[in-house]
């Protein structure tokens, strides 16, 4: 840059004002006729698309907001069975366990909590997965949209399911406010639904499951195996509960974004989310 | 309806897949002819508006695809050289499920889903799983999705690729029957797909639009440029090194070749009628005819 610019002073200061006098007498003999009226509007009329309408806008992001709600009714149907009945029976399950084991409860919420949610997100991509994706693009409903609403269902189900734990757990956690147990799986499942959704945009069904399960493990063995660390987020102070939790939903909405990107456009799109 | 193809260029890093593509299209089938990878899926997705063009732009009836969003998906149908399906589902599952995603209201869903599903011949297994059905099957069934909102632009990516010929004739006939007042894009490197039902052919060679014109116009450039030659096994060899060879065919007389070349290629050989496969042949390379 600095080096353009000092050219260009070199360049000014060796013509004479002689120089530019001649330019300017040549430049006069050339004619630049004004475009009449209908030249102007028509290139007004063409460039009229290319502005955005914010009014308009907002309103299409409100019926896009309840076209994804009604869209999810539709999407539910098309959410495997087995994934419904399968995190339900792993919920069943790890109430019993807790209940006969004797666990402490809350470390089977905070162990639960992602659970539904990350394996739900194969459910979310099942369109990439199967080949779909570049046919859902062209729709009017497009690919992200689908996964939204997908996305949208399984959350739901996610913390419909985390809530009924909650509440079957209260009679054994007396001493702690409810506020306190949402709070105890809530902030872990946020990060953790962020990172598996980092995660699943990465990499295909396969190899994100073994990827964020081993991780999962590995979370809960640990959290297990060495009380102090599951104490730490257990009596963690309520105010960093909340600021992980807002830093969790934070990364969560960045990661949404970015799946909005990514899909939106097919340049975005890896060739090995739409070959099957 | 006009579909105007402006200065379109894509640029993938340092590699243009799409250069300075220009083209006016209106009701009517076009075929995009090209070996593979000439950039045609390229120019094909930004067609369906699911690829943004690098330079230029889409204008339908003078109105930037880009910014028409829901208004040019209504219109449009768009088949992919390769998609996936729902196995589980069955077909008529699987098209009310796409006939939602193009926003279609259910009760009209019903009958088009019926409707399309007739079209592709695909009635008798509307109730089949997707999972059992051959490879044309499927193809038919994804022709049947593009076709769901009765598209005016539809936009077909080396439909027949996988198709038997009986299914390849029943594709093209089915392409003319729908074409009449709507714009039908497809792309092929099989010549024979598109011989009689184009209305204009658009050669595309290395992203570059090289040739636009009716199928009677191509077949008059290389008027005179088709030759038959008859050749020993000895000179075959040397033959298909200098020239560009179609078909051969063996006969009592020796072996039979099809060379396309601007002057006489040697001194027996006789001018013959010219077809598509010539013309093809013509404009790209030897290696890009093996599949017509």
């Amino acid at each position: 840059m600095a080096n353009r610019k000092k050219n260009t002073d070199e360049f000014v200061d060796m013509m004479e004002s002689k120089e530019f006098d001649e330019i300017e007498k040549k430049l006069n003999y050339y004619f630049v006729q004004y475009p009449d009226e209908h030249k102007i509007d028509a290139t007004i009329d063409t460039l009229r698309q290319y502005v955005p309408d914010k009014k308009k806008q907002s309103t299409k992001l409100v019926e896009r907001f309840w076209a994804l709600l009604k869209h999810s009714g539709r999407e539910f149907s098309l959410i495997s069975k087995s994934y419904w009945l399968s995190s339900i029976i792993l919920f069943i399950f790890g109430y019993l366990i807790t209940n006969y084991g004797a666990y402490n409860p809350l470390f089977t919420l905070v162990i639960l909590a992602p659970i539904p949610f990350i394996f739900g997100l194969i459910e979310v991509f099942k369109g990439r997965e199967q080949g779909l994706l570049e046919m859902e693009m062209a729709c009017k409903f497009s690919a992200h949209e689908i996964m939204l609403s997908r996305m949208l269902l399984v959350g739901v189900f996610n913390i419909t399911l985390n809530t009924m734990l909650t509440i079957g757990f209260l009679p054994q956690v007396e001493t702690i406010s409810i506020l306190e147990i949402l709070l105890v799986w809530f902030t872990p499942f946020t990060i953790f639904a962020a990172f598996a959704l980092w995660l699943s945009m990465k990499f295909r069904g396969a190899v994100f499951v073994m990827t964020f399960l081993s991780l999962w493990v590995s979370f809960s063995a640990l959290v297990v195996s060495y009380p102090a660390w599951g104490n730490f987020i257990l009596n963690m102070h309520i105010a960093f509960h909340f600021l992980f939790m807002g830093i969790g939903i934070i990364m969560f909405v960045i990661q949404m974004k970015q799946l909005v990107k990514k899909y939106y456009y097919y340049e975005e799109v890896g060739n090995i989310e739409v070959t099957h | 309806m006009r579909l105007l193809i402006d200065n379109v260029s894509k640029k993938f890093k340092d590699k243009w897949a799409i250069k300075y593509f220009s083209a006016e299209l209106t009701e009517g089938v076009y075929a995009l002819l090209g070996p593979n990878g000439a950039g045609k899926t390229t120019l094909m997705r930004m067609l369906a508006d699911i690829s943004m063009p690098s330079t230029g732009r889409i204008l339908l009836n003078d109105k930037d695809i880009s910014l028409m969003g829901d208004d040019y998906r209504d219109i449009l149908g768009y088949l992919p050289q390769e998609f996936g399906l729902y196995k589980n589902f069955t077909a008529v599952r699987f098209l009310m499920y796409f006939a939602s995603l193009k926003g279609l209201d259910k009760k009209f869903a019903i009958d088009k889903v019926e409707e399309v599903l007739d079209l592709v011949n695909l009635t008798k297994d509307r109730k089949r799983k997707i999972g059992t059905f051959s490879g044309g099957m499927k193809r038919r069934l994804g022709i049947a999705q593009a076709l769901l909102n009765d598209p005016k632009i539809l936009i077909v990516d080396e439909p027949t690729a996988g198709l038997d010929p009986q299914e390849r004739i029943r594709f093209r006939n089915l392409l003319s029957e729908i074409a009449g007042d709507r714009i039908v894009f497809l792309s092929t490197h099989i010549v024979s797909d598109i011989e009689y039902i184009a209305k204009e052919v658009l050669l595309l060679k290395q992203g570059e639009l090289i040739q636009r014109s009716t199928l009677g116009n191509l077949l008059e450039q290389v008027k005179g440029k088709v030759w038959s030659v008859n050749v020993t096994q000895a000179v075959l060899p040397e033959i298909q090194r200098q020239f560009k060879i179609g078909n051969i065919q063996r006969n009592e007389s020796g072996i039979e070749c099809r060379i396309v070349h601007d002057e006489k290629p040697v001194e027996n050989a006789v001018a013959v009628h010219a077809t598509l496969e010539d013309v093809y042949l013509y404009f790209f390379d030897k290696g890009a005819i093996k599949d017509v």
